[in-house]
């Protein structure tokens, strides 16, 4: 039997934050790329590489998570392992989401 | 005994019969004060009403306000209210809901509950919990007060610039919202890092995180976000009360500011402000559910993973407030996605709470009413908000009707429904007697039929074009037959909220020692039998709902069977236990009523309404007597270790913890957040200035010597080093000595920070000269911020350890200064290199 170790919760809030810094990189990147040089290819270039590194980030902790999850342990501490899963899956939406948004609408472009 | 009695007795921590007089000794030690004395009370069951009961006050009398929005706004032409006066109205609307109302009410039922639900006997730090009850009802009384004087603020709750710069804004009005709103804040922080605490520290032996009740897990992310979202409009209100007194143009664009600064900071909290207050409402009813179900509530797992999220995403959606003011469309469109994406782990919450209501039979009381209630309104709501998050419909409804809709549907909907089922719920917790459901469902109906009749038609007001905040319009817009409907509504919510007032007033007197009791028959600790001592003993509990897992936990709680069935020291003490496993690490004295943070509250709050009304001198006095309060009430502190307790089962706790077993030292890690959440903010302005007004940072030659930054980092330095040095001496037992070096190396830290400052302001650099250099100098206020208290706290230190209150172990205050002083050298180092570093990278 296994009890989380201090830290753990750092662990089950993983997923949230690689959501947070894909978030703050993706939307500075752009501000930083459009008004202080780089352009549109820069932040496509920027937006690529941190939703691909924040989704393998992802992968990578889902499995470390999933190893907690499986190892024997007492029925409260298993659960608290899965809601750490289970915020890595909804994590990886997020980034998804607003990924493919950034991706699909063109950089440095101002609203007619 | 009959032999399942004796049994149990063998595995209970306690046995029977109980000593004579330990209950009376408990009764004493938790013994309220009688008369007007009860204002010095610290315990939660008190301030929690009190608290309560001011927000609910602060509610009713902006309901009002919106009644004489709508009774202005119910004919074309009206001249019931005049422009200047409906300007005021509607900006207090707003200002009192959001920040008098709907924040505070969810910290008090925190203050009251949380206690009783985690079979903790007090909130860790009860005197901060009157501080933060007290500065707020001062401070928000005052503010109320200046609509008869006419002297409220006209800019809308969110205050955006320039309307509410000095030019567009003359007089105090807005120095009021400023001011006032930013101290209220504060008071908000404090109760947040409260119920931060007390959630991780301070719940039942054997209650791990999972255990938890959804409430608490609601409480403790709303708390979090408090923690990270407020810092943004404290450093806004901030800057923007800088800028009118003494003309640091943040937000001036002739001056190298923005005013679009203002509103990222402000929705940079304002957006996550609507998760804060809907949270834990959506706590709430995960309470209420199951108990009206009678099953456990389902996919516990998958509501804390949506609430988790939605705490995280929230902060992610603030520009969707700002599609109208020419933001690049893909930014665009990176907003509008998150915020649908927000919308998952909402729905999760809502199908797992009709799944829990499919699976039970839901009796169908006042609450229940009020629960369904919620879940359509709040509903409808999200829907608009979906169809809100999309840009072009954003830019169609921006600023008209349909948003006063939107966003009614869901903070009333999300919010106001969760608190009355919460009263009707909750009422036989705290009260002699129940409230009446007779009464309770015709509220519910009032309310709700009028909510819909009020609120719906300006969906389609917003469509047909019709804007907000404006005081009346023509006639022949088609838009007098929707507002004369609204307006019919607004009395019947009127007419609803009235009969619970009728309600309380017949039905609710509080109860020192517990109501009716279980009447719902709910399985967490709450319902367990209450004093003001919270339950008579301690249980180690077993599952999320201990009352319907563990057969005769209430008898055996109300017997003292379990841990702590009296007072191990002779004073006010509650069990801490480990933040994941809620395993029982020490007993921790509490603190029982006083006068010192009342006073420190009204004098915090006298400075801050004082300074709003220019009379400096007396404000600064009220400010060194708010110093002085919180100085005799930290006297009292950290109280001198004792022989460890026997709580029962053999369990024997420690009296006193250092380091990261103390609960002091979490509020601590949690104030640094705060901090670091503070200056985050900041190099966000910052940076935001700089993208788009570059021309402003200065050449090269125009900075500072690089040696001054250099001889001000390397006095951080030896600072620093100061701090394990200190704390080697102090553990060698050597406390002067370790208190001089102390001492000596918070003075450097200030010399750096002077040094730094001063250079500045040497190479010619004056804060009212650009947004570039009021930022430079708004650094130097943040390093200031950490620095003085640390000088307080070295201060202090020195004479508690002349009176003999402090040495090796007695400690806490000092791994207090060790942790502050810490964060104040990484930030003030961050803050040159920013300052010094970041021009000299891009000049």
């Amino acid at each position: 039997m296994t009890r989380p170790s201090n830290l753990a919760p750092l662990r089950w809030l993983g997923g949230p934050l690689i959501w947070t810094a894909h978030f703050l990189l993706v939307y500075a990147a752009e501000s930083l790329a459009c008004t202080r040089g780089g352009g549109p290819l820069l932040h496509d270039a920027i937006t690529a590489v941190a939703t691909f590194a924040a989704l393998l980030g992802l992968a990578v902790l889902f499995r470390i998570n999933k190893r907690a999850a499986d190892a024997p342990s007492r029925e409260d501490f298993e659960m608290a392992e899965w809601i750490g899963l289970g915020l890595v899956a909804i994590s990886a939406l997020a980034v998804v989401w607003s990924g493919l948004a950034a991706l699909l609408i063109p950089a440095c472009v101002l609203p007619a | 005994m009959t032999a399942a009695a004796s049994e149990l007795d063998r595995d209970l921590p306690n046995p029977l019969p109980r000593p004579e007089g330990e209950l009376e000794q408990l009764q004493a030690i938790w013994a309220s004060p009688k008369g007007w004395r009860i204002f010095s009370d610290v315990n939660n069951t008190v301030i929690g009403l009190f608290y309560i009961g001011t927000a609910f006050l602060f509610f009713l009398m902006a309901g009002v306000l919106g009644l004489l929005i709508r009774l202005q706004l119910a004919v074309p032409s009206n001249t019931f209210l005049d422009q200047n006066t409906y300007n005021q109205v509607f900006t207090m609307h707003g200002t009192v809901m959001m920040f008098l109302f709907a924040v505070p009410v969810v910290e008090a039922l925190g203050v009251l509950l949380l206690p009783q639900m985690l079979a903790a006997r007090d909130l860790p730090f009860p005197r901060l919990s009157a501080y933060a009850f007290w500065a707020y009802f001062v401070g928000g009384m005052v503010f109320f007060t200046t609509l008869f004087f006419d002297l409220a603020p006209q800019g809308g709750w969110f205050m955006y610039p320039p309307l509410t710069n000095e030019r567009y804004s003359p007089g105090i009005a807005a120095d009021f919202w400023l001011l006032g709103i930013g101290f209220i804040e504060i008071s908000a922080i404090a109760g947040a890092i409260e119920i931060v605490v007390g959630v991780l520290r301070t719940r039942a032996p054997g209650m791990s995180l999972t255990r938890m009740p959804i409430f608490a897990w609601t409480m403790l992310i709303f708390a979090g976000m408090i923690i990270f979202a407020f810092p943004a409009v404290i450093l806004a209100t901030m800057m923007l009360e800088l800028e009118r007194a003494f003309g640091w143009p943040f937000f001036n664009p002739d001056l190298g500011g923005d005013a679009l600064l203002w509103q990222h900071l402000f929705w940079f909290f304002g957006h996550p402000e609507v998760y804060i207050i809907f949270l834990p409402a959506a706590g709430m009813i995960s309470m209420i559910v199951p108990a009206m179900a009678g099953v456990p509530l389902v996919g516990y797992r998958l509501i804390v993973v949506a609430l988790i999220a939605t705490g995280f995403f929230s902060f992610g959606l603030w520009v969707h407030h700002m599609f109208t003011t020419g933001i690049p469309v893909r930014s665009l469109g990176f907003f509008s996605a998150a915020s649908m994406a927000v919308s998952v782990p909402s729905g999760i919450q809502v199908f797992a709470w009709i799944a829990t209501i499919a699976a039970g039979r839901m009796k169908m009381t006042a609450a229940s009413l009020f629960v369904f209630g919620f879940l359509v309104i709040f509903t409808l709501g999200g829907l608009t908000g979906v169809m809100v998050a999309m840009v072009p419909f954003d830019w169609q409804v921006h600023d008209t009707y349909f948003v006063v809709a939107h966003f009614h549907y869901v903070l009333v909907g999300g919010m106001v429904f969760p608190m009355f089922a919460a009263f009707y719920y909750w009422m036989p917790a705290i009260s002699e007697r129940p409230l009446s459901e007779r009464l309770g469902k015709w509220a519910f109906w009032l309310i709700f039929l009028g909510f819909n009749t009020t609120f719906f038609p300006m969906h389609l007001t917003g469509l047909i074009g019709m804007p907000r905040r404006v005081y009346t319009y023509p006639e022949g817009l088609g838009w007098e037959l929707p507002n004369m409907i609204s307006t019919l509504g607004a009395f019947g919510i009127a007419a609803g909220v009235g009969l619970v007032v009728v309600d309380l007033i017949r039905n609710f007197r509080p109860a020192s020692s517990g109501g009716p009791g279980n009447v719902w028959n709910a399985g967490t600790l709450e319902w367990l039998p209450n004093d003001t001592y919270a339950t008579r003993s301690v249980p180690r509990v077993v599952s999320r709902e201990p009352l319907w897992d563990q057969p005769g936990l209430s008898e055996d709680v109300e017997a003292g069977r379990y841990y702590l069935p009296g007072s191990a020291t002779g004073m006010r003490e509650t069990i801490v236990t480990s933040p994941i496993d809620g395993e029982p690490q020490y007993l921790m004295r509490l603190p029982g009523p006083g006068w010192s943070p009342v006073f420190a509250a009204v004098f915090t709050a006298a400075f801050f309404l004082l300074l709003t009304v220019k009379l400096v001198t007396i404000a600064m006095i009220c400010g060194v007597l708010a110093i002085v309060s919180v100085l005799v009430w930290m006297w009292g502190s950290d109280p001198a270790p004792t022989e460890p307790a026997d709580i029962g089962g053999g369990v024997v706790l420690p009296t006193y913890a250092t380091g990261p077993l103390s609960h002091s030292w979490w509020a601590m890690i949690v104030l640094m957040l705060v901090a670091g959440a503070l200056f985050f903010s900041y190099l966000f302005g910052y940076l935001y200035l700089w993208t788009v007004s570059p021309q402003n940072w200065p050449r090269l030659d125009a900075l500072p010597p690089l040696q001054t930054a250099l001889t001000a980092a390397a006095l951080l330095l030896v600072s620093g080093s100061a701090i394990p040095i200190s704390a080697a001496l102090l553990k060698a037992r050597r406390c002067w000595p370790s208190l001089v070096v102390a001492t000596l190396g918070v003075a450097t830290y200030v010399a750096a920070i002077t040094v730094d400052g001063w250079s500045q302001w040497a190479s010619g650099l004056r804060p009212d000269g650009s947004g570039y250099a009021a930022l430079v100098f708004m650094s130097s206020v943040l390093q200031a911020e950490i620095a003085i208290p640390c000088v307080l706290m070295v201060g202090f230190l020195l004479v508690r350890l002349a009176a003999g209150r402090f040495d090796a172990t007695r400690r806490v205050m000092f791994d207090n200064l060790a942790l502050l002083w810490g964060y104040g050298i990484a930030q003030a180092l961050f803050g040159m290199l920013l300052t010094h570093g970041f021009p000299r990278l891009v000049g």
